[in-house]
């Protein structure tokens, strides 16, 4: 196949993959493939070929026939990723599952549905909330993200410190094999014998298959929820706060920070009520019996009281509680009204860490002259300072980027982790090195290897080395930091 | 290589005394009726890598060995020829009670780190006894009662530190609560049976103690009026941390005797004070409620530890989708030592003391064609090596392909707990 090139596929691979998926479900034209060069990073590369498969057996047609090319397959959901993970890295098949969108079977009894990858996150929880259940995990992207995208990249969300990521909500896939196979790992019970290959799929970024078919389990809408809002003048309060909730033993379904910068950029936009004069305010949910929250509501209150937080708030209705979530999610969005780019990081640190680390993100803001906005799942340490900057500034994204990987290595090495719930992908495959030895790589390859999906497998992703890749280096993410536009950093 | 020469005998010998402890196989640590050559207990975990290493380099076969409460799970080992255990892995390395996590090593038994937990008010939520050690708990994927409010095992481990079968220490996972950097190797070892890597350390995720706990035992007429009385319990969000079905011959075992034919319907209530008292009384509403017991702390105690033995010489665990449970009830063979169904969670313990292994093996048979209809699955979780001849242990298993290259990848040698596990891994 030596006609492939950077732009253009043999055509013979073009006939083969229109036969397999439609004349309609194949894009390869230089101008119909453009769309599809970047996600929710900052990373851009131009796949050859985009195919849009409508079937399991269409997706296993099109991955032998990429093999076949020797041609690289990256997965795609809706590519409102946050770590490259669906950027054609060295080109190749981008197979999009957006036409996988049905919702095959909701179990009420069991509290399972069975889902096509494609189905948007938000669209399940709606379709199950007629019999009193949901989709628990949330990730701010839930209106557009796909579960075969939160199953790649293990997605998070405010809610899952309670509920846990998406793996904990996952009993079953199928999967398309690099080998064309259709096979289920797990299924619909909670447990199947042998390993626990659906809990090493999920999370693996699109490099050991393709999820056709996933299993998810649905939880029963609690009874009582109670949203509150605590203000701080200070940002110390406020994580020290978080620390005290944990450590009394409390719980919450969701527990979210946001600080200064963040409500000055969503407040003017969004018009949700978060007070623009506090140093920080907390987002508490609880959620459960009436009289589980009761109580955990007066311990919330009386914590924050105790830690000196100015005012505590409640939602009163379903409405007020709406509004402060559509100003959480949309946080990260309004960034833009104070910088024409943002850059968002996804370290996590251990709890009681929370106040030495959130310090130094400031520290950081301080050094290198860069505003840091955090607005983060603070109940998990898992931080999101988004560093505020202006591309069109000379050097200004080279010093972002070090100013980040700053951020990064100390929740490193206050025994954190590079990312929380985005993902390594094409961005932190440089820092897995960072928290794994080359033996703990190695063994993570042996998983590779069992799946058979060697180098083709959305390359270039998760791990720091691999065939054709040294490209991809700081150097082309600074490239590539510059060609981006404003809306390329969310 | 082979141990029937001396000298390599003699030589692989000397490698595990300079690791650790080495006494000759005995009774008390057979599998299966079959005795190890030799019995290690490495001081250390480096110690624990050398030992294996060494038994890798011999082609020497290891059966890795906690508290050894799981040793009759799985197929008669091909090779048996040193029991390497984790007993002497057993401090507390790191655990810091506001972060609701703790690191271990992994031959911890649950008793002691539960006593240490128990001193900040947390625990783990995991069913099993407390002379097993955790990671023997997390290599079988032991589950129970709890998993109705507390999930499975797997979803507690944050990362763990692995022996691979040639001596190479990894890390996987890591130790914050959240973490999605590289495979989810910590998840792929839970439950694989020590057969892709010894855990030797665990970095586990705690959660605090309720502030109230109460247990209550219902009766019941029928095995499917108990199991439609504690879904529907299960169903309503309750204050619940632990549902269990029982019948009259696992009743009794725990202490808390029926009469022949009727069954129990068993619950954890734990929580703040109200909402334990909203749940009491939302339980004595349900069929069979208005004359539910409460056991005394102690008795309840002991009644749900014991709920954790062994059933029977034999004992099938059948997991399915929840809702298919009573019909699989309705198949349990007559003479039978015991049952304990989970039924919110989808699990079913059978205990079987039948001397036949033709009668075993078409009960067998006959479960998981209906288990396997119902979406789920059975494992025959203990038996004697006869029975386990004559009836699949694990049954058919999807993606065996995949398995078989994983072990390979991780194991080429076989050299650990060699045919225990799925399709004779």
């Amino acid at each position: 196949m030596s006609k492939n090139t950077a732009d253009s596929v043999d055509s013979r691979v073009i006939q083969r993959l229109e036969r397999a998926v439609g004349p309609d479900g194949v894009l390869w034209r230089p101008e119909d493939v453009l769309a599809f060069e970047y996600d929710g990073t900052i990373e851009r590369a131009r796949p050859q070929v985009v195919v849009f498969p409508r079937e399991t057996s269409e997706v296993a047609a099109v991955a032998r026939i990429a093999r076949d090319a020797g041609l690289p397959i990256v997965p795609r959901g809706a590519g409102t990723g946050l770590s490259g993970g669906a950027v054609a890295a060295l080109g190749g098949v981008v197979v999009a599952l957006t036409k996988m969108k049905r919702i095959l079977e909701i179990d009420v009894n069991n509290r399972f549905a069975v889902v096509e990858p494609g189905v948007v996150n938000l669209d399940l929880s709606k379709a199950a909330a007629p019999y009193g259940l949901y989709y628990a995990p949330d990730p701010s992207s839930q209106r557009a993200c796909t579960l075969g995208g939160n199953v790649a990249e293990n997605a998070g969300g405010p809610h899952c410190l309670a509920y846990g990521v998406t793996t904990n909500h996952v009993l079953g896939l199928e999967i398309v094999t690099p080998e064309g196979d259709a096979v289920w790992l797990g299924g619909r019970a909670a447990e199947t014998p042998g390993y626990d290959l659906r809990g090493a799929f999920v999370g693996s970024e699109g490099t050991l298959g393709i999820a056709t078919k996933i299993v998810v389990r649905l939880l029963p809408v609690p009874e009582a929820t109670r949203t509150l809002l605590a203000i701080f003048d200070e940002v110390d309060q406020a994580s020290a706060a978080v620390s005290a909730i944990i450590g009394r033993g409390i719980v919450p379904a969701a527990l979210e920070m946001l600080d200064r910068l963040v409500i000055a950029a969503l407040e003017p936009a969004l018009h949700v009520g978060y007070p623009v004069d506090a140093g920080a305010v907390l987002l508490i949910e609880v959620e459960g019996l009436h009289e589980t929250v009761t109580e955990q509501a007066a311990a919330v209150r009386e914590v924050c009281e105790g830690e000196g937080a100015r005012e505590l708030r409640e939602a009163k209705e379903a409405e007020e509680r709406e509004r402060l979530w559509a100003g959480r999610k949309g946080a990260i969005g309004a960034l833009g009204r104070l910088a024409p780019n943002y850059y968002v990081l996804d370290g996590v640190v251990p709890r009681t860490k929370l106040p030495a680390v959130l310090r130094e993100v400031y520290a950081v803001a301080e050094r290198y002259g860069f505003p840091i906005a955090n607005v983060f799942h603070a109940g998990d340490g898992n931080l999101h300072p988004n560093i505020l900057f202006d591309e069109r500034k000379e050097g200004e994204t080279a010093r972002v980027l070090a100013a980040g990987e700053e951020i990064t290595r100390a929740c490193v090495d206050a025994g954190g982790s590079i990312t929380g719930e985005h993902g390594v992908g094409l961005e932190k495959r440089g820092y897995l090195s960072w928290i794994f030895s080359e033996e703990d790589i190695a063994a993570m390859e042996k998983v590779k290897a069992a799946f058979g999906s060697g180098e083709l497998y959305n390359p270039c992703k998760m791990f720091p080395t691999g065939k054709g890749c040294g490209e991809v280096s700081q150097a082309r993410l600074e490239r590539a930091m510059q060609r981006a536009g404003p809306d390329a950093y969310i | 290589m082979s141990l029937d020469a001396p000298s390599n005998a003699a030589a692989l010998e000397a490698a595990l005394s300079a690791a650790g402890t080495v006494a000759p196989g005995s009774d008390a640590f057979a599998v299966d009726g079959l005795k190890a050559r030799y019995v290690v207990t490495p001081a250390d975990v480096g110690g624990f890598a050398d030992s294996l290493a060494a038994a890798n380099n011999a082609d020497a076969s290891v059966v890795p060995r906690g508290g050894g409460r799981q040793m009759a799970l799985g197929n008669v080992p091909r090779r048996y020829d040193v029991a390497l255990r984790t007993a002497a892995l057993n401090s507390v390395l790191e655990y810091e009670p506001a972060d609701m996590t703790a690191t271990v090593e992994a031959g911890i038994s649950m008793g002691d780190l539960a006593s240490a937990l128990a001193e900040h008010g947390q625990f783990l939520p995991f069913d099993a006894p407390s002379d097993a050690s955790l990671g023997g708990v997390l290599a079988a994927a032991v589950s129970g009662p709890s998993r109705h409010a507390y999930g499975l095992p797997r979803d507690w481990l944050l990362g763990c530190r692995i022996a691979l079968a040639d001596g190479t220490l990894v890390r996987a996972g890591g130790r914050v609560v959240k973490n999605v950097a590289g495979y989810d190797l910590p998840r792929l070892i839970v439950g694989s049976l020590g057969t892709l890597g010894v855990i030797v350390e665990a970095t586990v995720k705690v959660t605090p103690l309720p502030a109230v706990e109460e247990t209550l035992l219902a009766l019941q007429a029928s095995a499917s009026a108990a199991i439609d009385a504690a879904s529907e319990a299960g169903s309503r969000g309750l204050a619940l941390t632990a549902v269990a079905v029982l019948d009259g011959g696992a009743a009794s075992r725990c202490g808390a005797a029926v009469d022949e034919s009727g069954w129990r319907a068993a619950y954890r209530v734990a929580g703040g004070v109200a909402a334990v008292a909203r749940t009491k009384d939302e339980l004595g509403t349900l069929a069979g409620g208005e004359d539910a017991a409460v056991l005394a702390s102690q008795q309840a105690t002991a009644f749900w530890s014991s709920m954790l033995e062994p059933l029977g010489d034999i004992e099938l665990t059948i997991t399915v989708p929840p809702a298919a449970l009573r019909g699989l009830v309705d198949l349990l063979p007559e003479g039978r030592a015991g049952v304990v169904a989970y039924p919110t969670g989808g699990k079913l313990r059978v205990g079987l003391d039948s001397a036949d292994a033709e009668e075993t093996a078409s009960s067998v048979r006959a479960l998981r064609e209906a288990a396997l209809r119902a979406g789920g699955s059975l494992v025959v979780n203990a038996a004697p090596p006869g029975v386990k001849q004559a009836v699949a242990v694990w049954g058919d298993i999807a993606a065996l392909a995949i398995m078989r290259r994983m072990k390979q990848e991780f194991d080429p040698r076989s050299t650990l707990n060699p045919g225990r596990f799925v399709g004779g891994i």
